[in-house]
């Protein structure tokens, strides 16, 4: 017996739209919305099928796909939809998609803790995701249902890939059929005052981050905890009726529950207070004001790579560490008050911004390690940013050109170790542009295409589009 | 290297399988097609709590004839074995309310949980008093709580009485006429319906809002074929 809307084993699939007949490999599985079928193509590009249940498949829906198929993908990170599938031999429609590779695996395992991903890999994936959103959103498109379920990474680089997109839809539309997943929708969705939308996108997006980081949700403190079965009345309380960052610095009524929230305490106090200060941001005001309190993605984005560009390894252990340079520093470059960046008004709970506490960040985090580490190699550049040189740092673009921000595509220098004396670490040209090195010593020297210079603290240079110093 | 930290704290779920054995079951290779169906939906129930990042799975099982008894304790979905049951004796429903209710406070629940998932699979018609047991069931704030799910296997099931399990309004039981359905139906039950408790899953635009505690998405639409009734 079979029933009219579902595939067998080796059942063939005709998608006109890309003119060729695939057949069914498997079932990959079943969601709320309809089932999910490896198929076995032609010229064997991994394809997938998703075949809505019949009371998914609506008109609307039809028209949502189709409208995304004419748009085309907003970057390779999305498993977009690639062409409708019709047959009069099931009830229905479905679509066909790219099928991601095995090596991006759910995020759930990074909670779960089966797979061991670096803080470079993590911050890279959160820097993927909040310019994957950037750029959907830049297009007038809504996601509607973002939540853990539907991203995923490669925990060796960060690389991600977004799937279920069959919900994307033009902002302001409310079109679709969902409105998004516990925990991860934004209290004005749970409380019926709106649809999902580009600004609760943005909510579900500040979730997902601070899960990512913070192996922990948000606004699940002591109030989670005390919550002995939580059903959907208490959910909708925690999440959307009272929702209360754990780490508001104005009420600590929230605040994580050791017994079942160390991670947020352990992370909270591990990571400098730039990055801190946002979060408190995005779950304070971003609570209260939806319309202008959220944050943005482009202040994801500086915030993130910011993080990135700050981690070395403990001299001692090799743990990766935060380094801050000291506040007088700090306070000049990193990030504008207008992002988020020092700003009174967004003080970070249990910690003062004192030069003792920020030193206090050089002391490794590895329990078994807690060596101080005093001085760490890194570039000033511009009093834009600063980025910790450790034996793998690469600079792109995005460090050295204010034109090309973001743009991570082929590395412009790396550390490199002297051929002879392997005491000495240089930084080597991988661009086409010469640079001016000055040197401590007041010399100027030409350094070309694969050739290094000596990072000797003091050293100005000059990679024509910003100049930068060697701080230790 | 190691980032610091541990695993993101889960709650304990309870998934309980309420098992009709009498000896009806024993007619047209039901209790067989049941023992089956649980096995087969083992490997689908381990893949989709592994995506979980709320909820510890403990999966046990009771069986009702004449009397109850539990046959397997809560047990972790990567150890749980399905041992076959046989079919022999009474119908007796009240007496699996009883036991079940029994279990259904702190402790031996946990002060940090998700509503259990009660899932009843019955045959026929309770041969003892199911009303109380049901009452006494209900009068426990986790078996109110509780996602209560039923299966009819075959037609002669009293669906009046596997509805007053579930709940007036709310969710109706599911029929299975043939070994086919129940098997999708079990396979259902413990992934979908497990994970309305355990995993958050997208939530539709125009559910019926009927369902209070946990939100469930509807059952898998299936026809079935008239020929192969048992
Ligand atoms: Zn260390």
């Amino acid at each position: 017996m079979s029933t009219t809307h579902e595939f067998q084993v080796g059942e063939p699939v005709h998608i006109n739209g890309l003119n060729i007949v695939c057949n069914v490999e498997k079932e990959l599985g079943s969601g709320t919305q309809g089932k999910v079928y490896s198929l076995i193509s032609p010229d064997n590009s991994p394809l997938v099928l998703k075949w809505y249940f019949p009371s998914m498949a609506t008109n609307e829906q039809y028209d949502i796909l189709e409208s995304l198929i004419q748009k085309e993908s907003p970057s390779n990170r999305f498993l977009w939809p690639l062409a409708l599938v019709n047959t009069p031999k099931k009830e229905g429609f479905g679509y066909v998609m790219s099928m991601k590779d095995s090596r991006f695996k759910s995020f759930s395992l990074w909670l779960s803790r089966k797979i061991n991903p670096s803080f470079k890999a993590l911050l890279t994936a959160c820097f993927e995701l909040v310019q994957s959103f950037h750029l959907l959103h830049s297009k007038g498109l809504c996601y509607q249902d973002l939540s853990l379920n539907n991203i995923y990474f490669d925990p060796e680089n960060g690389e991600i890939r977004i799937g279920d997109t069959d919900n994307i839809v033009i902002n302001g539309e409310d079109k679709g059929n969902v409105i998004g997943t516990p925990k991860f929708m934004a209290p004005e969705i749970i409380i019926g005052k709106t649809l999902p939308n580009t600004q609760t996108d943005l909510y579900s997006l500040a979730i997902i981050l601070f899960y990512i980081l913070f192996l922990n949700h948000p606004l699940e403190g002591k109030i989670e905890s005390s919550i002995k079965s939580l059903d959907l009345p208490s959910m909708s309380k925690l999440y959307g009726f009272e929702p209360l960052f754990i780490f508001d610095p104005n009420n600590d009524s929230n605040y994580p529950d050791p017994a079942f929230h160390a991670n947020a305490i352990i992370f909270w106090n591990i990571y400098p207070d730039f990055i801190k200060r946002i979060f408190v941001r995005a779950f304070t005001n971003g609570i209260k004001d939806p319309m202008h309190g959220r944050v943005r993605e482009t202040e994801w984005q500086i915030t993130l790579l910011s993080l990135r560009d700050s981690i070395y390894y403990c001299k001692q252990c090799g743990s990766e560490n935060f380094f801050v340079p000291d506040s007088s520093v700090f306070e000049k470059l990193t990030i504008p008050v207008e992002l988020g960046g020092n700003n009174s008004d967004f003080k970070v709970q249990n910690r003062s911004s004192n030069l003792e506490e920020i030193q206090s960040n050089s002391v490794c985090w590895n329990p078994q390690c807690k060596t101080l580490n005093t001085h760490i190699l890194n570039i000033r550049i511009d009093d834009r940013l600063f980025v910790a040189l450790n034996h793998d740092t690469k600079l792109f673009l995005h460090h050295i050109d204010p034109d090309h921000k973001y743009d991570f595509s082929s590395p412009v220098a790396e550390v490199s170790r002297h051929p002879t004396d392997p005491r000495v670490w240089g930084l080597k040209n991988l661009s086409a542009y010469p640079w001016k090195v000055s040197k401590v010593n007041g010399d100027v020297i030409e350094v070309n295409l694969k050739q290094s210079f000596s990072l000797v603290p003091g050293t100005q240079i000059d990679f024509g589009r910003s100049k930068g110093i060697v701080c230790y | 290297m190691t980032l610091p930290g541990g695993e993101i704290s889960k709650r304990e779920l309870h998934f309980i399988w309420i098992v009709d054995c009498s000896g009806s079951m024993r007619d047209d290779g039901k209790i067989q097609a049941l023992n089956y169906a649980i096995k087969e939906a083992i490997p689908h129930m381990q893949k989709e709590s592994e995506n979980n990042i709320q909820a510890n799975l403990l999966i046990s099982a009771l069986k009702f004839s004449t009397g109850a008894q539990w046959i397997i304790p809560p047990t972790r979905i990567n150890e749980f074995k399905w041992t076959d049951i046989e079919a022999k004796g009474e119908t007796d429903l009240g007496q699996a309310f009883l036991l079940l209710s029994e279990i259904l406070h702190i402790p031996p629940m946990t002060e940090r949980g998700l509503p259990p998932v009660l899932v009843l699979l019955s045959d026929g018609q309770p041969t003892d008093n199911f009303k109380d047991g049901l009452d006494k069931l209900l009068s426990e704030p986790w078996g109110r709580k509780a996602i209560r799910v039923s299966i009819a296997i075959g037609e002669d099931a009293n669906t009046d009485i596997l509805q007053r399990f579930i709940g007036d309004g709310e969710r109706q039981p599911l029929l299975a006429r043939n070994p086919e359905s129940l098997t999708k139906y079990i396979k259902w039950v413990s992934t979908v319906v497990q994970s309305a408790s355990a995993r958050p899953k997208s939530q539709q635009k125009y559910y019926d809002g009927s369902i209070s505690n946990v939100d469930i998405p509807k059952p898998p639409e299936m026809i079935s074929g008239a020929t192969d009734v048992w």
